[in-house]
C-alpha cells in the first residue's frame, strides 16, 4: 500500500513536473515567437522605409523629367501599383476653373484592363464634389484617405460596381499645388486592408512632388500659349487677333482687331458679344455651326468668311481662322484666332460674279441670271397658290438693219436706250435681261392676270414708238413681244423661255409691233415651221427648187419681150409649196441669201441659153426679184457682177425688182445699193408700186427704170372708176419721170384694152400666160405668138 | 514542417483519445516526439504519425488529415485571435491567407514553407481556391476550411474537382456557402 501510495505520489510529482516542463516550453516558445516577430517587424520597417524612400525618389526624378503631366501621372500610377501590389490606380483632376469638382483625367493603371472595364467606365463618367466618395474626401481634406473595404463604407458611390468586380480596400491622396488640390490619385485592392500610415505618409510626399511638376508644367503651358498667340500675330501682322476663353466666355481682342473695327482700345470690352454682336445677322448661324463642328471634331479647321460691322455702320468682309486649345482634361477650353480684312478681295469677287451674270453693254442681267430668277419663280409658284408670273420675249423689229446700216455704235446706243425705256415700264421686283443681240427678256413677278401682262406689253410698245435720237439721227423702231404665263404644267424655267420665244415669233409673223400670248397650239406651229426651215435648208442641195417664167409682153408689139423668173419648191412629201409659205421663212432665217443668189444665177444662165438659141432682136430680158436681205449684203454688187461674167449675160438683159415697201422703209441703204447696181448697167424695177406710200421726192431720186403697177389696181380697173384713175395717174407719173410702166396681173381683154389706151409700156398676167416651165417657154418662143 | 503542426496533432490526439494514444503513436513510429513550435521537422515524420493513427483508428489517412485540420482550427483561433476576429465569414477569412496570415507566419517562422493559394471569386458567391505543393496536403486545407466554417458558424460545401493525387497539376477546391446555420 505504502509503496503504491508512494508510487502514486511519485507519479503525480512526475506529472506535475511534465506539465511544468510543457508550460515552460510553451512560454519559452511564446517569448521566442514575440522576439522573432519584433525582430522581423523592425527589419521589415527598415526595408519598407528604404523602399518607400526609393519609390519617392524615383517618382520625383521621372515626374520632373516627364515631357507632359500625363506622362508623370502615368508613371506614378504604375510605380505605386507595383509598390503596393494593388491592381487599380486612377487619376482625377479638378475641373477647370473650379476647385469644387473632380473629373477623371482618364489616366489609369489596370492590371487586368478587361476585368476592370466597367469600373473604369463608371469612374470616368462620375464627378466628385468635396466630401463625396474616396476622391471627394481627399479633395475636402487636402490629405490622403484610406478605406478598409469600400463595400462596407457608407460614403462610396461606386460601391455596387466595386462589389460586382471585387474591389475592396482603397486609398487616395491629393496632388497639391501650395494648398490647392489640383488632382487626386486613387488606388484599389481586391482585398480588404487595414490603413498603412507609413504608406500614406509617403503618398502624401508623392502628391506634393507631383504638384510641383504640375505647377512647372502649367507655367510652361502658359508660355507656350502666349507663344502661340505671338506666332499667330507674326503670321499675319495685319490681322486682328482674338482669344476666346470658352469657360468664362471672355474674349480678348488685339489692338489691331479693335482698330480694324474702327474703335479705340478702351471702347471694346472682353465679352463675346463684342464679336458676335458685330457679325452680320445672315452670317451668324453659319459661324456658330462652324465653331460647333470644329469643337466637336467633325472638321479639322475653323476657317470662315463672313461680314462684320465696322463702327461706321458698313460691313467688312473678313476671313476668320481659329484653333482650339485643349485643357488638361483633353477638352477644348480656349479658341484663339485671327481675322483678315478681305473686303477688297470680296469686292473684286463680287464684281466678277456680277460680270458673270450681267450683260456688259446694258448692265442688265444676262441669260444665266435670268434663268436663275425664273427658276426661283417656278419654285415659288410650286409652293404658293395664286402666285402667277410671266416671261416676256421682246425683239426689236428691224434692229439688224439699223445695226448693219448705221453702224454697231449706233446699234449699241439703241440697245442701251431701248433697255432704259423698257425698264421704266417695270416694277422693282421684275427682271429685265438681255440675251444678246436685240433680244430682251422680262420676268414679270407676281402678276394678277393675263390682262395685266398685256397692259404692260402695250405700255412697252408705246414707250418704244417715239423716235430715238442717236448720233444726231432719228431712229424709229418697234418691238414684237411674246408672252408666256406660268401654268402648273411648267416644270422647267427653260420651258417658259421657249414658250415666250415661240409667242414672239408668232407676233413677228403677224407683222411688226405686235404682242402674242403663248398657247400650246403655237408650239405645234413652231414645230411645223422648224421642220419647214430644216427642209428648206436642204432644198437647194437636193435640187428641189426650180424656176418658172412668166412672159412680159410689150403692149406696143404684142410680143413677149422677156420673162419674170419665179421660184418654186417641189417638196418631196408635200409636193409643190407656194412661195408665200416659204419665202417669208427664208427671209427670216436668212436662207433667202443663198436662195436669191441661186435664182439670179439660174435665171441669167437660162436667158443666156434662150437668147443664143432663138437669136431674138432685141434680146429677151430676164426680171428677178430681190429681197431686203439680199440688198443688205455688202457684196451684192460683186456677186451680181460675177454671175453676169460667169453666164456671159450682158447687164442690160438682167432686171432686178425691189418692192416699193422695202425701198420706203430703208431708203438710205437701198438707195446706195441700187445706185451701185445701176452703175453696172442693170435695169431696176419698183415692184408692187402704189402700195408703199412712196414720196414723190424719193421716187424722183431713185435710179429706177420701170414702175410695176400692183395687181390690185389692175383688178379694180374694170369695176371701179377710181381704180382706173389710179392706174392712169401712175402711168402719167411714170411718163413724166421718164420711166416705163409694167402692169401686173392682167387677166382680161378689157384690162388690156384700157392699158393700151393709157399707153402702158408692158404687161404680164394670165391673159397672156401663166408662169411656164423651161420647156413651155421654149415652145412659146418657137411659136412667137402675138397678143 | 513546422513544429507547431506536430504540437497541434499531439494536442488533438491526446484530447480525443488520451495521452497514451499519442505515446502509442510515437512508440509505433519510433519517433522521439520532442517537437517545439519554433523548430523545423521533416514532413515525413508527420506523415508517419498520420499513417500510424490511420491504422490505429481504422480511418483512411486523408479522412484523418481532414479531421485533424478541422479540429486544429479552433486551437489556432485561440492562439492567434487577431487573424480571426476582424472577419465575419469563412470566405473573407480564407481570402486573407495569402496577404495577411501567411506573411505573419513567415515573420515568426523564418523560412516557413507556407503554400501560396490562388483565389477566384465567382459571381454566384463560390470561391475557387487553387493549391499547389509538393506536400500534397489538400486534405489539411479542406479540414482547416471546414474548421473555419465551424468557427464562423457557417455551413460550406467543398468540392474537389482537381487533385494532384488524382494526377492533376494542382488541387482545386470549390468552396460554396450553404445557408447559415441557425
Amino acid at each position: 500500500m505504502c509503496e503504491s501510495d508512494e508510487t502514486r505520489r511519485e507519479l503525480a510529482k512526475l506529472k506535475n513536473r511534465l506539465e511544468r516542463e510543457r508550460n515552460t516550453r510553451v512560454q519559452a516558445e511564446q517569448i521566442a515567437e514575440r522576439s522573432l516577430r519584433e525582430l522581423y517587424d523592425n527589419r521589415m520597417e527598415l526595408i519598407e522605409q528604404s523602399k518607400s524612400v526609393k519609390l519617392l525618389q524615383e517618382i520625383a526624378v521621372v515626374a520632373n523629367q516627364a515631357s507632359s503631366i500625363e506622362e508623370a501621372l502615368q508613371f506614378t500610377l504604375d510605380r505605386v501599383c507595383a509598390h503596393t501590389g494593388w491592381p487599380v490606380g486612377h487619376v482625377y483632376v479638378t475641373a477647370d476653373d473650379s476647385r469644387e469638382e473632380l473629373v477623371s483625367a482618364k489616366i489609369w493603371h489596370l492590371n487586368y484592363p478587361e476585368r476592370f472595364e466597367t469600373f473604369r467606365r463608371v469612374s470616368e463618367s462620375a464627378q466628385f464634389i468635396p466630401g463625396v466618395g474616396l476622391p471627394g474626401r481627399v479633395l475636402a481634406m487636402g490629405k490622403p484617405a484610406w478605406i478598409v473595404d469600400v463595400n462596407k463604407d457608407p460614403n462610396f458611390p461606386r460601391a455596387k460596381i466595386a462589389k460586382d468586380i471585387g474591389v475592396k480596400a482603397g486609398f487616395g491622396f491629393p496632388i497639391l499645388v501650395g494648398k490647392e488640390v489640383v488632382g487626386v490619385l486613387e488606388f484599389f485592392a481586391e482585398h480588404a486592408a487595414q490603413p498603412d500610415e507609413g504608406l500614406l505618409e509617403i503618398m502624401g510626399h508623392i502628391g506634393t512632388q507631383l504638384g510641383r511638376v504640375i505647377e512647372r508644367k502649367r507655367a510652361e503651358e502658359s508660355i507656350r500659349k502666349s507663344e502661340e498667340r505671338y506666332a499667330l500675330a507674326i503670321s499675319a501682322t495685319n490681322d486682328g487677333l482674338w482669344d476666346w476663353d470658352l469657360k468664362t466666355s471672355k474674349m480678348y481682342f488685339s489692338s489691331r482687331w479693335i482698330s480694324m473695327m474702327g474703335y479705340k482700345h478702351q471702347e471694346i470690352g472682353d465679352s463675346t458679344e463684342e464679336f458676335f454682336g458685330r457679325v452680320h445677322p445672315e452670317d451668324l448661324d453659319r459661324i456658330k455651326a462652324e465653331i460647333k463642328a470644329y469643337l466637336e471634331g467633325s472638321i479639322s479647321l475653323y476657317q470662315i468668311e463672313h461680314r462684320i460691322k465696322h463702327r461706321d455702320g458698313t460691313y467688312l468682309w473678313v476671313l476668320t481662322r481659329g484653333i482650339g486649345v485643349r485643357g488638361k482634361d483633353g477638352k477644348y477650353n480656349r479658341m484663339v484666332g485671327s481675322e483678315s480684312d478681305i473686303t477688297e478681295r470680296k469686292r473684286l469677287e463680287e464684281q466678277l460674279m456680277h460680270d458673270a451674270v450681267h450683260d456688259s453693254l446694258t448692265q442688265l442681267p444676262n441669260r444665266t441670271l435670268f434663268i436663275d430668277r425664273v427658276k426661283n419663280a417656278v419654285a415659288r409658284a410650286k409652293r404658293r397658290k395664286n402666285y402667277l408670273f410671266a416671261v416676256l420675249f421682246v425683239d426689236l423689229d428691224r434692229f439688224k438693219i439699223i445695226n448693219d446700216s448705221m453702224g454697231h455704235y449706233v446699234g449699241d446706243q439703241l440697245l442701251i436706250s431701248a433697255s432704259r425705256r423698257l425698264a421704266t415700264c417695270l416694277r422693282q421686283d421684275d427682271t429685265l435681261a438681255r440675251f444678246g443681240g436685240d433680244e430682251f427678256v422680262i420676268l414679270l413677278d407676281d402678276v394678277k392676270s393675263e390682262s395685266d401682262v398685256s397692259v404692260i406689253a402695250e405700255r412697252m410698245k408705246g414707250e418704244l414708238t417715239s423716235p430715238f435720237q442717236l448720233e444726231g439721227k432719228e431712229v424709229v423702231i418697234s418691238a414684237s413681244i411674246g408672252i408666256a404665263l406660268y401654268s402648273r404644267e411648267i416644270e422647267q424655267a427653260e420651258e417658259l423661255l421657249r414658250n415666250a420665244d415661240v409667242a414672239m415669233y408668232r407676233a413677228k409673223a403677224r407683222g411688226k409691233a405686235q404682242h402674242e400670248i403663248y398657247n400650246p397650239h403655237m408650239h405645234l406651229e413652231v414645230v411645223s415651221r422648224l421642220e419647214t426651215e430644216n427642209d428648206l435648208r436642204q432644198a437647194l442641195d437636193r435640187e428641189e427648187l426650180f424656176l418658172e417664167y412668166q412672159p412680159i409682153v410689150s403692149l406696143e408689139s404684142g410680143r413677149s419681150m422677156g420673162f419674170e423668173a419665179l421660184i418654186r419648191w417641189c417638196h418631196p412629201q408635200k409636193g409643190t409649196v407656194p412661195p408665200m409659205d416659204f419665202i417669208p421663212l427664208a427671209e427670216e432665217t436668212g436662207l433667202i441669201v443663198p436662195i436669191g443668189k441661186w435664182v439670179i444665177r439660174k435665171a441669167c444662165h437660162q436667158i443666156g441659153l434662150w437668147n443664143k438659141k432663138f437669136g431674138m432682136d432685141p434680146p429677151l430680158i430676164m426680171s428677178v426679184n430681190l429681197s431686203l436681205r439680199q440688198i443688205l449684203q455688202t457684196d451684192l454688187v460683186k456677186q451680181v457682177h460675177q454671175i453676169l461674167n460667169e453666164t456671159g449675160v450682158k447687164p442690160q438683159i438682167l432686171r432686178l425688182e425691189i418692192t416699193e415697201s422695202i425701198i420706203m422703209e430703208n431708203p438710205g441703204v437701198v438707195l446706195a445699193a441700187l445706185s451701185q447696181l445701176k452703175e453696172l448697167g442693170i435695169q431696176l424695177h419698183i415692184d408692187d408700186f402704189g402700195t408703199g406710200y412712196s414720196s414723190l421726192s424719193h421716187l424722183h431720186r431713185l435710179p429706177i427704170d420701170t414702175l410695176k403697177i400692183d395687181r390690185s389696181f389692175i383688178n379694180r380697173m374694170e369695176t371701179d372708176e377710181k381704180g382706173k384713175e389710179i392706174v392712169r395717174t401712175i402711168v402719167a407719173l411714170a411718163q413724166n419721170l421718164g420711166k416705163e410702166v409694167t402692169a401686173e396681173g392682167v387677166e382680161t381683154a378689157i384690162q388690156l384694152g384700157h392699158l393700151r389706151a393709157l399707153k402702158c409700156t408692158y404687161a404680164q398676167g394670165y391673159l397672156f400666160s401663166k408662169p411656164l416651165s423651161d420647156e413651155a417657154v421654149e415652145r412659146l418662143l418657137a411659136d412667137q405668138p402675138q397678143w | 514542417m513546422k513544429g507547431i503542426v506536430f504540437n497541434l496533432f499531439e494536442e488533438i490526439v491526446s484530447q480525443q483519445y488520451g495521452e497514451d494514444a499519442w505515446d502509442d503513436l510515437l512508440q509505433n513510429t519510433g519517433l522521439d516526439g520532442s517537437y517545439t513550435s519554433l523548430g523545423n521537422y521533416p514532413v515525413e515524420q508527420l506523415l508517419k504519425l498520420v499513417g500510424a493513427a490511420s491504422v490505429k483508428l481504422k480511418t483512411p489517412a486523408d479522412e484523418l488529415v481532414v479531421w485533424f485540420g478541422r479540429h486544429a482550427l479552433p486551437l489556432l483561433a485561440k492562439k492567434y485571435p487577431q487573424f480571426f476576429l476582424p472577419h465575419k465569414s469563412t470566405l473573407d477569412f480564407i481570402l486573407t491567407l495569402n496577404d495577411i496570415i501567411h506573411p505573419e507566419v513567415r515573420k515568426v517562422y523564418p523560412g516557413a514553407d507556407v503554400p501560396d493559394f490562388k483565389f477566384e471569386s465567382s459571381s454566384n458567391g463560390e470561391l475557387l481556391m487553387a493549391y499547389r505543393s509538393a506536400r500534397r496536403l489538400c486534405a489539411l486545407a479542406q479540414g482547416l476550411i471546414e474548421g473555419a466554417a465551424d468557427y464562423y458558424k457557417e455551413s460550406v460545401a467543398i468540392d474537389h474537382p482537381e487533385c494532384m493525387k488524382r494526377g492533376n497539376e494542382q488541387c482545386l477546391l470549390r468552396i460554396s456557402l450553404k445557408k447559415p446555420r441557425t
